[in-house]
């Protein structure tokens, strides 16, 4: 307990060295946990996409239609008939299995939120994403609720002045059961279910990741509630398909072409993961690239300062010898230094980088680093006798 | 009854070209209570000695008993308690810790005591220690605003804080003026006439004179060991 004072005594009278230091092993921490974080998010998502191709294999929508030609189906919906044929066949079609990924935001009046700090804002709006949904979607991603009930097949099909909604976790700071959300525009929604916290989809077509639900809100896609060719466009580009017949797509291809000269692909989850994968391993190895540089610098800077207190204060651990402490007193005042930096190298990397950091990990790292970097400096303090210590004064 | 025996003692600092005998030989015994002092030029093996005495160094070979525990076969631990209990020391250059306060210098043996009650008892005597060494005052000072007098005080009273059996001096004079010096050496009188074991090495007669007994060394080894006829 003694040594472990005089730890944070050492630090505190070397504040500015000790900061440096601790800035050192945090960012090793966050390098090493983000390391660990991407790691195990590659091996989920692969354990996800398998488990989603279980039965059918599943095919997203690769669009290549031309800008100018999806303008033009815009335009005064003209092609609002042709557009619900290609939906219908997609999402109404007894040979396939689809739900939609198709995402936007709604947007509130900041003056009606309280605290929000974890939306998205602007000066004067609110922006919470939502994403329409169906059974499928439910039963694929394995969602659950934890109040109220999910969306039935009236809310799929029937148009209703005011939307069911199911809303994630992290809203139910400002919504509950029952509540009704005005976000601008005259349409009303309302809450009737709230989803389990952590619950999440993969979207490996556009974000390529694993896609939070907690601070989202989920519409039933219902196609009654599509009111322009914009609105069935976006639906129809964020198709999934679920099938083991690949002539279906062919067939939803062609027709798409010939009604609106749509043109675009379906492409297989499981073939579009592996380049996921290849790019995640890219990223992979600059973090680890990355955390070896550090780990370099670390291993250097932490030895060297290490030394340099020793250096610094060879008089003082001799006049501590000469009382009565023994070397692993002083091997543990030194260690002691270094587990008050990791001890707040973990807290702060906790804190700043809850969401990827794994204490586990990095008590784990920790230990290996306390191993690693103090080796060197405690090996030359048992190497030194009291009395070339106490020779030792820097006057 | 020896409280201090040596046998045959030697040290020899190695280096690569070159080995240095700083003690050659020694025998030695000290008996509780008295004042002895080890008089020798400088590189004579004085404070060689005095160190294997303190516990902070080991002889090449031979045997040092102390208080009748043969020290070469103690642990590091079992050393350093035995520096922390048996043994005060008291250097030329203070041992001191600039930056602590002279309380913190004093109770520093006391960190380092695991029996909870007796270091309390040991603490609680801190200001009457310090009154009696005429440095009450500076009780929370920091040792780096001391005069060398001063320092010397709160060395010694370190070295007492403990109640120690041997205080162990390495020239307790040598970095003070005439007067201050003359004051220090009438401390360890008093302090051996309190029935403690006082050793002072020191290459000043001046300062031997005080002492009981004067042992001589020269080139490591001891020429000449005599009680005090002056």
């Amino acid at each position: 307990m003694n040594q472990f004072r005089y730890s944070l005594e050492d630090l505190w009278r070397h504040k500015g060295n000790s900061f440096v230091l601790l800035l050192e092993t945090v960012m090793l921490l966050i390098i090493v946990n983000l390391i660990a974080w991407s790691l195990n998010d590659m091996n989920k998502m692969n354990h996800e996409i398998q488990r989603l191709n279980e039965t059918k294999e599943i095919y997203g929508l690769v669009n290549f239609t031309g800008s100018m030609q999806q303008n033009l189906l815009f335009q005064d919906d003209t092609y609002i008939t042709e557009l619900s044929q290609i939906y219908d066949s997609i999402y109404a079609n007894d040979e396939v299995e689809s739900f939609s990924l198709y995402s936007s935001t709604f947007n509130f009046e900041k003056s009606s939120f309280g605290n929000s700090e974890f939306l998205y804002t602007s000066e004067a709006n609110v922006f919470i994403p939502f994403l329409y949904t169906n059974d499928l979607f439910f039963e694929y991603f394995n969602l659950e609720l934890t109040e109220g009930r999910n969306f039935t097949v009236e809310d799929y099909q029937k148009k209703s002045p005011v939307i069911p909604v199911l809303i994630g976790s992290d809203l139910t700071f400002k919504y509950k059961l029952g509540d009704i959300l005005s976000p601008l525009g005259s349409q009303q929604y309302q809450v009737v279910g709230i989803l389990k916290k952590n619950s999440s989809y993969i979207d490996i077509m556009a974000t390529r990741d694993f896609k939070n639900l907690d601070q989202m809100i989920l519409l039933p896609l219902n196609k009654n509630e599509l009111l322009s060719a914009a609105d069935y466009d976006s639906v129809i580009m964020r198709a999934y398909i679920a099938t083991d017949d690949k002539s279906v797509l062919s067939n939803i291809v062609n027709q798409a072409n010939e009604l609106v000269n749509y043109s675009f692909a379906f492409k297989s989850m499981l073939y579009q993961s592996k380049f996921v994968a290849q790019d995640k391993e890219k990223s992979l190895q600059i973090q680890i690239l990355l955390s070896s540089l550090i780990l370099i610098f670390t291993f250097v800077t932490v030895t060297v300062s290490y030394l340099q207190f020793i250096e610094k204060h060879i008089y003082e651990f001799g006049v501590h010898l000469l009382s009565g402490a023994t070397h692993k007193d002083l091997a543990l005042r030194l260690g002691g230094q270094f587990l008050i930096l990791l001890v707040l190298s973990n807290l702060i990397t906790n804190s700043l980088f809850g969401g990827f950091s794994n204490l586990y990990i990095s008590v784990i790292v920790s230990m290996l680093l306390a191993i690693i970097f103090l080796t060197i400096p405690v090996l030359r303090l048992n190497r030194m006798t009291t009395t070339s210590m106490l020779k030792g004064r820097i006057r | 009854m020896n409280q201090i025996e040596i046998r045959n003692l030697n040290k020899v600092f190695k280096t690569k070209q070159h080995a240095l005998h700083a003690l050659n030989d020694v025998s030695l015994t000290i008996e509780k209570g008295e004042m002895v002092a080890i008089m020798g030029t400088s590189g004579s093996g004085k404070t060689t000695l005095l160190h294997i005495l303190g516990c902070i160094d080991h002889p090449s070979d031979g045997s040092y008993r102390l208080n009748e525990m043969a020290i070469e076969q103690q642990s590091p631990k079992a050393l350093a308690h035995i520096r922390n209990r048996d043994l005060g020391f008291v250097m030329q250059d203070f041992a001191l810790i600039d930056h602590y306060s002279v309380q913190k210098n004093v109770l520093l043996p006391l960190k380092y005591m695991k029996e909870t009650k007796l270091r309390k008892e040991r603490a609680a005597r801190l200001p009457a220690l310090l009154e009696k060494l005429h440095i009450g005052q500076k009780q929370h000072e920091k040792v780096m605003n001391l005069s060398g007098g001063q320092k010397q005080r709160v060395a010694i009273a370190r070295a007492l804080i403990n109640e120690p059996d041997i205080i162990l001096a390495d020239e307790p004079t040598g970095a003070l003026d005439q007067k201050t010096s003359y004051e220090i050496i009438q401390l360890m009188r008093s302090i051996n006439q309190e029935g403690k074991t006082v050793i002072i090495v020191t290459h000043d007669p001046s300062i031997a004179a005080h002492c009981q007994r004067i042992v001589r060394i020269e080139d490591g080894k001891i020429i000449e060991d005599g009680a005090n006829v002056v």
